[in-house]
């Protein structure tokens, strides 16, 4: 199948006034998104994840290499009737209350009145503003801005919704409820695209994901495959005493292995995260500063 | 949150999201941001603020200092005209240059330009949301002023006056100084060449001068025309009124209608002197000679076919015999004599005709407006043979001339009545004015204000394409800078004429022939740069100063329709530029 986004040598250098680059936050980023799927963008700060979702979204032009979005050249208005996107930080025009936000969104797409009321009542009730919905946005807490944020993302039912750090700013609660909310999403065929800097989000939604480090894609694959190790074998119990323990050891010994740990399986992927990037960093530096 | 799955959610069908993009939908978004853009400014504390802040100044007009209630007045309304202009200038350069880079700073327009909507439509719709605020501003203020300018003029002249009324004028195109002593016509000038401001004349009464009104067609001239004079003056003992002598010449110097008493003129108060046109025409003869009938031969057939209505009526009264002549007539070179001479009698008999006119008669020819009025008010006699004649004219284009050129000049020569003081004359001195139009000062003011719109507009395309890439507070100077040297465009570029004569002298002062050199002078190069530059900018600064409509205003004449048309044509091609500029640099912008 087609891929809904595809990165080809995908460069981007940051210029000064001049024009003269000043940092490349994208180097040759070759990327494919399927239909479908839940793809995560991991990276440390300034990584590039931004940009990367930016250049798709035509916001930013490449410096060199080609970014497809739908098949299409992301500068294509055509492209982004079937696009949702919640930037990293959402400011929305403050004067506008939670209603008449998403009303003036479904404008953008010219979905009739009557359609757009019954979407914008339908989102409101789904990320939870219903009651509020009267209320000025520059009243809003910076979670209820965030939930605003997403609800116009969903505006016009897309195919795919790249999402910029969804979670940043919600509860727990509510960052749950927006997982499950993508996990649906997923199950009615959507394309997601997602970053985010919890580990837990993305081992929890994502089929697949990136991880990016100074701009350059480190590692690409699906979750699974990326956190299994071959020689290494995990087990999983429930209620292990220090004696069922210290018997299961005896096992393993005796098939000519060792136990080398027994630790929350919910850590691996930090792991992972964290090797890759010192491995990246050819074991110099220890920070994971940005360039 | 996620009470709802998103599986109740509704689906879209390709047909409510997917619609390509045709004219109907973006016109749709557009209006979106437009309306979008219209709330986010008058909610602007800067608009708010100017808003109040010209209501007051526009108030405060009543306190300006004046020494009659006459001129107060007209001081008030320029004061009302120019604030509402400057306001709105202000209004236009504040929202213009901020909206941009605020949404940019507020990556509001992230969520916008996601969504299927070009660049190029989101900068109409802030341009469209930009103009209803505008134009809300100017109808608003525009309402009250006119409003409070009547309620003024109520007040200050219970009877009413004449401030609030505006005419049709005609300006003249030739202007003219005798001084008959020496040689005549010894100064003359084609009106907008080099005119000395004021031409003086003195002492003499045979000093003259004339202005020259030309016309297509003495018809196209309402019989209640008037002369509008308005000059300096210097009286005599120091006084401020004079008396002059007016004659009006018609295209035929024989033609003189001077009408008395002699009118007295004041220093620059307007001296209006009415004059009846068709007094002009009476000096010729209506009756009709052989000379003024084009070629007998082909006007003969036309009585004989009668095919005219017109001339079906003036054959039908030919008694018997005469009729059977002209039947016989087969179009010979020349006509017969004796046919000629029946046709002139049958023409000269109609002028005295009362029954001439018939409205089923005249159906279907170009008879004027005053020449209607002229049958409606059924003329006798002499006034009916000129009529009769007009309408034999109108009958028979082709074939009887005119009892006047078509093309003609009608003069209006002034002197002084007696040798005492002085009057000052220029080119505008003396204007034909028409019967005033009803409304027409609201009509001229909202024509200012619709010119203000323009020049608003101006501003504000400019301004938005600055601020498509730069910041809000750089815009805003930019803007101001172009609003500043476009109001003073005439300014530099007189200066520029200065600056020029002194670099053709050779960067000094030309004196008698030779060219002094002032150690203080400013060196040749350094002035051909400053020139240089000066020509730049004047090319790329938008004239500001043409939008400026006062003079008529306060005269009290109607802006006239090529001014207004050419006006706009300027600001419409202007911002055209400036738009595409716009529109070219917010699509280039990466939105970081
Ligand atoms: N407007 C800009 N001008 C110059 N450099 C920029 C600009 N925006 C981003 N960068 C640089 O590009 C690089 C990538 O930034 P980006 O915003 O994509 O990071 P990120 O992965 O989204 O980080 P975070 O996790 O903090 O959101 C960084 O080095 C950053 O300094
Ligand atoms: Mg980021």
């Amino acid at each position: 199948m087609e891929a809904v986004i595809r990165a080809v040598d995908l460069t981007k250098d940051f210029t000064d006034f001049w024009g003269r680059p000043k940092n490349r936050a994208l180097d040759r980023l070759n990327l494919e998104v399927h239909p479908g799927e839940v793809f995560g963008l991991l990276g440390p700060n300034g990584s590039g994840k931004t940009t990367s979702m930016k250049l798709f979204l035509g916001l930013l032009y490449p410096s060199s290499g080609h970014a497809f979005i739908l098949g299409r050249d992301p500068t294509d208005i055509d492209a982004k009737q079937h696009i949702g996107f919640l930037p990293e930080e959402s400011y929305l025009y403050r004067f506008l209350n939670a209603e008449e936000t998403l009303d003036f969104y479904g404008r953008l797409f010219n979905l009739p009145r009557k359609v757009r009321q019954r979407r914008t009542e339908e989102l409101l009730r789904l990320v939870g503003l219903y009651d509020v919905r009267k209320r000025r946005l520059r009243e809003y807490s910076k979670g209820m801005a965030r939930r605003i944020g997403f609800a116009q993302a969903l505006i016009n039912d897309p195919q795919l919704v790249i999402l910029d750090e969804p979670t940043s700013g919600l509860d727990p609660i509510v960052s749950r409820q927006l997982k499950d909310l993508i996990a649906d999403l997923r199950q009615r065929g959507k394309t997601i695209l997602m970053s985010s800097h919890l580990l837990a989000d993305i081992e929890d939604v994502c089929d697949r994901i990136a991880i990016l480090h100074l701009g350059i894609l480190r590692k690409v694959g699906t979750v699974k495959e990326l956190l299994k190790v071959a020689e290494l074998q995990q087990i999983t119990v429930k209620n292990l005493s220090p004696e069922a323990k210290a018997e299961l050891e005896q096992v393993v010994a005796r098939a000519g292995a060792t136990v080398t740990s027994i630790e929350n399986p919910s850590e691996t992927l930090e792991n992972l995260f964290l090797k890759t990037i010192r491995e990246s960093q050819g074991g110099q530096r220890q920070d994971l500063g940005a360039r | 949150m996620a009470s709802v799955k998103t599986s109740e959610l509704a689906r879209f069908a390709d047909d409510v999201v997917g619609r390509p993009n045709f004219l109907g939908s973006a016109l749709g978004k557009i209006w979106a941001i437009a309306t979008l853009t219209f709330r986010e400014s008058v909610r602007k504390k800067v608009f708010v603020v100017l808003l109040l802040f010209a209501i007051v100044v526009i108030s405060s007009s009543v306190s300006l200092p004046a020494t009659d209630a006459r001129s107060q007045f007209k001081v008030m309304e320029s004061w009302c005209l120019r604030s509402i202009t400057f306001f709105g200038v202000l209004i236009a350069l504040f929202l213009s240059a901020t909206s941009i880079p605020d949404d940019i700073e507020e990556r509001k327009i992230f969520t916008v330009v996601t969504k299927p909507v070009s660049r190029a439509q989101y900068l109409l719709g802030k341009l469209l949301g930009f103009s209803l605020v505008l134009a809300t501003f100017l109808v608003g203020m525009g309402t009250l002023s006119v409003g409070y300018l009547r309620w003024m003029d109520r007040s200050l002249f219970p009877g009413g006056s004449e401030l609030l009324l505006a005419r049709d004028v005609r300006e003249p195109t030739w202007f003219e100084v005798l001084h008959k002593a020496s040689t005549p016509g010894a100064l003359g000038f084609r009106v907008g060449e080099g005119l000395p401001d004021v031409c003086w004349l003195r002492y003499a009464r045979e000093n003259q001068a004339r202005w020259s009104f030309p016309f297509t067609d003495l018809d196209s001239f309402p019989d209640d025309t008037e002369a509008e004079i308005t000059m300096a003056v210097e009286g005599p003992y120091g006084s401020s009124v004079n008396t002059i002598v007016v004659q009006f010449l018609g295209p035929d110097p024989k033609l003189i209608y001077a009408p008395e008493p002699y009118p007295q003129v004041r220093y620059n108060r307007p001296t209006v002197v009415s004059f009846d046109i068709r007094r002009l025409m009476r000096a010729t003869t209506p009756a009709i000679d052989l000379s003024e009938l084009k070629r007998p031969s082909r006007f003969l057939l036309r009585l004989k076919e009668g095919r005219e209505p017109v001339a079906r009526f003036l054959a039908d009264t030919l008694p018997p015999e005469w009729r059977s002549e002209l039947d016989a007539y087969g179009g010979a070179e020349p006509p017969p004599p004796t046919l000629t001479n029946t046709v002139l009698l049958l023409l000269n008999y109609a002028l005295e005709r009362p029954d001439l006119y018939e409205p089923a008669r005249f159906d279907g020819l170009p008879l004027s407006a005053s020449t209607r009025q002229w049958i409606a008010a059924k003329p006798q006699k002499e006034d009916l043979a000129y009529l009769n004649r007009r309408l034999l004219e109108k009958a028979f284009p082709e074939d009887l001339e005119r009892s006047r050129p078509a093309i003609g000049v009608l003069d209006v020569v002034i002197n002084q009545r007696v040798p005492q003081g002085s009057i000052g004359v220029s080119r505008t001195s003396v204007v034909l004015r028409e019967a005033p139009v009803p409304f027409g000062f609201e009509r001229n003011f909202f024509v200012s204000l619709l010119l203000s719109f323009a020049q608003f507009y101006i501003v504000l395309s400019l301004t938005l394409f600055f601020s498509a890439r730069l910041s809000g507070p750089v815009s805003i100077f930019l803007g101001f800078f172009v609003y500043l040297t476009g109001s003073m465009a005439d300014f530099l570029r007189s200066s520029l004429t200065v600056v020029q004569s002194t670099i053709q002298a050779g960067g000094g002062v030309a004196e008698g022939g030779h060219v002094h050199h002032d150690p203080d002078d400013i060196s040749l190069p350094l002035l051909k740069v400053s020139q240089f530059v000066v020509e730049l900018v004047l090319k790329a600064i938008p004239d500001l100063g043409r939008f400026d409509v006062s003079e008529p205003l306060l005269r009290g004449t109607l802006i006239p329709f090529e001014r207004i048309t050419g006006e706009l044509s300027y600001a419409a091609l202007y911002c055209t530029v400036a738009i595409a500029a716009g529109w070219a640099a917010v699509n280039s912008r990466e939105l970081k």
